[in-house]
């Protein structure tokens, strides 16, 4: 990479600078940690701080997670938890669902979906909790 | 079979733009009694094959502004190795127990963000 491009990555303002670093790091620490929500917090940073549209900031949150993903699984399979069978599994269902679910998104209104995955996201929770 | 089910429900949520990947560990720990890192884990191998394709769409669509996303992405991989080392070092039932707080306050910010778009912005 030139040093001219180098220096169109690395924003001039420090307290971007400053943000960028903070949201970087919290973002993949949560991916590692829980292995998921880097995007809950991805998008909206991206939305409501860096000013971008919703669909930009959702294709940047994936783009973002993938590499923190890749680095997470090296801790995870070094350690052994990973259920190669489980995943692919799930992943087959996570093709179909993602088809189902962008085809539902212009059918059922968000609002009240959001409203279940909040009481799902609640009750799982405390069920978790209580374990 | 129960897997795939559980695949195809965190991919509906996935496609809405929600928390797919918390969506799939809370039902593999709640309801089919999987290890909380082994159902993590199983998230992350879950994530990759669907992500990839996403991204090169992404990419053709011009979605993604660079300056931004690069250093994201590698800060996040920093971030990602500290997490992930204390994830598979912890006690399993912390990490549970910690995983419960997340969803709690990922629900308290659903909340939040649910009133400012619907209640707020249409009482206006």
């Amino acid at each position: 990479m030139k040093n001219k491009d180098l220096k169109e990555i690395i924003p001039k303002n420090k307290k971007a600078a400053l943000k960028i670093i903070l949201v970087g790091i919290l973002a993949g620490a949560l991916s590692g940690l829980f292995a998921s929500g880097g995007g809950l917090l991805l998008v909206p940073v991206f939305v409501y701080i860096f000013k971008t549209t919703e669909k930009e900031a959702r294709a940047m949150s994936i783009f973002c997670i993938l590499p923190m993903v890749l680095a997470s699984l090296f801790f995870y399979n070094k350690s052994q938890y990973i259920d190669f069978k489980l995943g692919i599994f799930c992943g087959i269902g996570g093709i179909i669902g993602g088809i189902i679910g962008a085809k539902l998104l212009n059918k059922v209104k968000d609002k009240y979906l959001i409203l279940m995955f909040i009481a799902f996201l609640i009750y799982a929770a405390i069920s978790i909790l209580r374990m | 079979m129960l897997e795939i089910f559980s695949g195809i429900i965190s991919g509906i949520v996935s496609g809405m733009g929600m928390g797919g990947g918390t969506i799939l560990i809370t039902i593999l720990v709640c309801f089919m009694s999987v290890d909380q890192k082994i159902a993590q884990a199983s998230n992350l191998i879950f994530f990759i094959p669907t992500s990839i394709v996403a991204t090169i769409v992404n990419i053709k669509n011009k979605e993604i502004k660079w300056k931004l996303a690069i250093p994201i992405a590698i800060l996040g991989v920093i971030g990602a190795l500290i997490g992930s080392y204390i994830a598979t070092k912890i006690d399993t039932k912390l990490l549970r127990k910690l995983f419960a707080i997340f969803l709690l306050l990922i629900a308290i910010f659903e909340m939040y963000s649910w009133y400012n778009k619907y209640i707020k912005r249409h009482n206006k």
